[in-house]
């Protein structure tokens, strides 16, 4: 019997050696990072991270909670997260984190693989929170907000992104470890949420506003909210969205489509030493507004809307791949990788050229669009 | 002064009163003598002290007087009985030459339906002690027994702790005879088997075994009376007393043997082959084997629609693993995993955990123990001062405890929820509170991973229980819908062709034809 209970004990001890970081740690003895910005001092050499925390000690039972911003230097992000407890009660906890804010110019210059490196060594953050790039001169400024204003900014940023592909497409959204992942893999195909202070009626608010595209682990430069809708078409992530465009009256948009469903092929052609890139995608839409006076029941007209829209969807993706092709150099729609899955020994012949073939590869996008469903007014 | 006592004693005793000073202890085990004065002595010796002991030493009429003693305990016999029917007619009879037989008297002078023939004093015990009344004759060594049995009992009632809303409202009372009469009223056939048996050497308790003759499995049968055999102890006053002496793990915080205090639940389980013991003086009757699935089962489940039954069979099952692991569940989120909550949740429960003063983990063991605190003084206490109890246990512990910022408003739910939810499987709220502790001190001391060792030794513990040989919780062997009809769901009757698995010998409940499977 005791060498039966011993048996147990035993096993139990062995297992508790495999588990990973734990310990008692009450709620009341943390301070909940939501969001996180990262600026690089150059002179110092160090990190000035500001952490937003919900400010959990002076707010009253019935109010929202609001958030409080903590900020901290050290030579690494780590160092900082444990500098942050000399002025603090409470120990930094990032289980709950949502966003990791990246200034525009630390990502432009030093990149942005050191400060997401620790976020996925740590044992207790969280690996889903998304990284975003500031467009305002430091990122610290993205988490600031009002004083009398409720609420904490970095859950409002983390609704923005995460809804923006079902709503209104203007953005990508990217959490910590599929960052880590792309920036370690062969397709270096990185783009990222953008964010900035814009006036929402009187208020100052913190908008996103577009893309970043990344070499590397380094910002290249921006996509518009516009841009970024077709990037989205040929990643094959777009969920949902209004596309508009001008039927009847030629000075402005008359009639909008809702986007329900979406899919994109991406292929490649290789013929006589030049790559031919071929994007297909379909989409299923619904006519959602329409002031054109067309009817929209007749079906030569829904052909031509299909026509106009498609047009329109293939001048747009054509249009963002050229720019970053040219203007970034930037493989954000991963030629590289798909080259390098399907086509390993072609892959090995074009690696150490790849820099000079990828800005003049020609790309053919068709895009096909079907009206399901014309609405109906009453 | 001793001394002088003792001689004053010893001068008193007469010649019949050295005989039986003469005699070995235990004066019980005696048979009468053919002398009626000393069976009296010895039985006016056996009862020194009793004081309801009434004697009565009769004539008859005629020339030749036959003299009768008659022995019985007032109260406890129904006098009218025995003035009219006994005494009366034993005076009133002539006797001719010489002593009358008593198998004669029986058959010509007294008036009494029920009348058996003894010849020890214990058996003279064993009956007055009932209610009967003796008769001794001059010359013979045997006596008869005559049933004037007449106590008060309390009437047939719904039992409080197992009420239905619809269905039979009848539940047993303490008297064993009333309580095999309603079973016999719910299973006409010979084939419903009573064995009576007496157990506890001093309060001599009658035991009744009840079961279905072509049903019943004989293993367990057996067993059941082998272990009933074993049993040796000083007195009977509830079937708990028997639940523990048969129980296959004495030990275990669960139970293997099943207690109902309605008839029809009694003959539901004798129908599946079940064995029933019922205990005189107790209204609880004891069904063997009990399978774990009984704790979730209500008789109420087949009086019901089986849609509604089987929801309802199954937000008890919830509520066992919820009332299991709430309080455990909640300290591991709240101490150890806190990154699994949304985040709103999150802040809304480190906000009330701010202006607490004890962690996590002991303000809940506080809080349980209160709770339980509560439920016993709930049934301790005297009725009419409930009303302090609730607003005790509503105001200072609940409202005012999180006001003043002692106690955080999310422990006051969870003990809540883990309370209501107990209340889900009454019959299981015993080894609950342990497990419950258990589960909560495994939480708080490893988080996610405590709790998943200690539910692996709780299915670990019930997997090895068993009960009269049967599995309690029938997890091993493959998966036959038919003998499942009856666990989770319940399938409507006629549907439930075969009867529940391990339990009978015959397990065809019915052909089954009324369906198209």
């Amino acid at each position: 019997m005791i060498k039966r209970l011993l048996i147990c004990l035993l096993q139990v001890l062995l297992v508790l050696s495999l588990c990973g970081c734990w310990n008692y740690r009450g709620l009341d003895q943390v301070n909940i990072v939501v969001g996180i910005a990262v600026d690089f001092d150059k002179e110092k050499k160090e990190y000035k991270m500001s952490y937003e925390v919900a400010d959990l000690g002076t707010v009253k039972k019935d109010q929202s909670i609001k958030g409080r911003i903590i900020t901290a230097e050290g030579k690494t992000l780590f160092d900082a997260a444990r500098n942050a407890k000399r002025k603090e009660k409470n120990r930094l906890f990032f289980g709950s984190s949502y966003v990791l804010v990246i200034s525009q110019e630390m990502a432009r210059e030093e990149g942005i693989f050191n400060s997401i490196e620790w976020f996925l060594r740590d044992g207790e953050c969280r690996e889903t929170m998304f990284v975003a790039i500031s467009q305002e001169e430091t990122a610290a400024k993205v988490l600031e907000k009002e004083e009398n204003i409720n609420g904490i900014v970095s859950a409002d940023i983390h609704d923005i992104i995460m809804e923006d592909k079902s709503v209104s497409a203007s953005t990508v959204h990217m959490p910590v470890y599929e960052v880590y992942s792309l920036l370690k893999s062969k397709a270096n195909s990185l783009a990222l949420p953008v964010l900035r202070k814009t006036k929402n009626g009187d208020r100052e608010v913190t908008a996103a506003n577009g893309s970043a595209v990344f070499k590397g682990d380094k910002l290249v430069g921006f996509l518009t909210p516009a841009e970024s809708k077709y990037a989205l078409f040929a990643w094959n992530k777009i969920k949902s969205g209004i596309l508009t465009i001008n039927m009847a009256d030629q000075k402005i948009d008359d009639i909008s489509l809702e986007i329900f469903q979406s899919s994109t092929k991406k292929n490649f052609r290789y013929d006589q030493g030049k790559i031919k890139v071929i994007i297909e995608s379909s989409t299923d839409v619904a006519i959602a507004e329409n002031h054109s006076e067309l009817n929209v029941m007749d079906e030569q007209i829904v052909e031509n809307i299909q026509k106009e829209a498609g047009k329109m969807i293939e001048e747009n993706i054509k249009a963002v791949i050229e720019k970053v092709q040219q203007e970034y150099q930037a493989d954000i729609f991963g030629f590289s990788d798909m080259i390098f899955k399907r086509d390993l020994k072609l892959w090995k012949q074009l690696e150490l050229e790849w820099e000079e073939i990828f800005p003049d590869i020609e790309v053919e996008v068709t895009s096909k669009v079907h009206v399901v469903n014309s609405g109906f007014t009453k | 002064m001793l001394r002088f006592l003792k001689k004053l004693c010893a001068g008193k005793t007469t010649d019949i009163d050295k005989k039986i000073a003469g005699l070995n202890y235990p004066l019980e085990e005696r048979k009468f003598s053919r002398s009626l004065d000393e069976n009296v002595a010895v039985i006016k010796k056996l009862l020194t002290d009793v004081d309801i002991a009434q004697y009565k030493l009769i004539q008859s009429a005629g020339k030749n007087p036959a003299r009768y003693f008659l022995i019985f305990f007032d109260g406890i016999v129904h006098s009218e009985i025995v003035n009219s029917n006994i005494i009366k007619p034993l005076m009133n009879s002539k006797t001719e030459e010489g002593s009358p037989k008593l198998e004669k008297l029986l058959a010509t002078v007294v008036q009494a339906g029920e009348s058996k023939i003894i010849d020890t004093f214990k058996a003279v015990i064993e009956s007055v002690t009932h209610g009967d009344t003796v008769l001794f004759i001059e010359s013979c060594d045997q006596a008869a027994v005559f049933n004037t049995r007449q106590f008060s009992t309390r009437a047939i009632t719904e039992p409080d702790n197992e009420k239905v809303l619809s269905g039979p409202r009848e539940g047993f009372t303490e008297l064993l005879v009333q309580n095999l009469s309603q079973i016999l009223r719910r299973a006409r056939t010979n084939e419903l088997k009573t064995k009576m048996m007496t157990l506890g050497k001093r309060t001599q308790t009658k035991i009744c075994v009840c079961y279905l003759d072509s049903l019943v499995n004989r293993e367990v049968l057996e067993e059941l009376y082998r272990r009933l055999d074993k049993i040796d102890i000083d007195g009977v006053l509830d079937s708990n007393y028997i639940t523990e002496e048969i129980h296959d793990y004495p030990l275990s915080p669960f139970r293997t043997v099943g207690s109902t205090e309605r008839p029809d639940v009694v003959v539901g389980r004798l129908l599946e082959g079940r064995i029933a013991i019922l205990v005189d003086n107790s209204p609880v009757a004891l069904t063997v084997p009990y399978l774990f699935i009984e704790n979730f089962q209500s008789n109420e489940d087949y009086y019901f629609n089986f849609y509604y039954s089987s929801f309802s069979r199954l937000l008890r099952i919830l509520g066992f693993f919820l009332t299991l692991s709430v309080p455990g569940l909640y300290i591991a989120v709240v101490a150890f995993h806190q990154e699994i909550l949304p985040l709103q949740l999150l802040m809304r429960i480190a906000m009330e955990r701010q202006s607490v003063p004890l962690p996590a983990a002991l303000e809940a063991v506080i809080m349980l123990i209160v709770f339980d605190i509560l439920r016993e003084t709930g049934v301790r206490m005297p009725s009419n001062i409930g009303q302090a109890l609730s607003i005790v246990g509503a105001l200072v512990i609940g409202q005012a405890a999180v006001e003043a910022s002692l106690v955080a408003a999310p422990m006051i739910i969870v003990v809540a929820a883990t309370g209501i939810t107990s209340l889900l499987v009454p019959k299981l709220n015993a080894p609950m509170i342990f497990w419950r502790l258990f589960f909560l001190i495994m939480a708080s001391t490893f988080g996610f991973f405590g709790l998943t060792i200690g539910l692996s030794l709780l299915f670990i513990h019930l997997n090895n229980l068993t009960s009269f040989g049967v599995e309690h919780l029938s997890l091993k062997g493959s998966f036959r819908l038919q003998e499942n009809k009856d666990i989770f769901i319940r399938f409507p009757w006629p549907y439930m062709i075969d009867r529940p698995k391990g339990l009978s010998r015959n397990k065809v409940r019915q052909t089954g034809d009324g369906i198209d499977d």
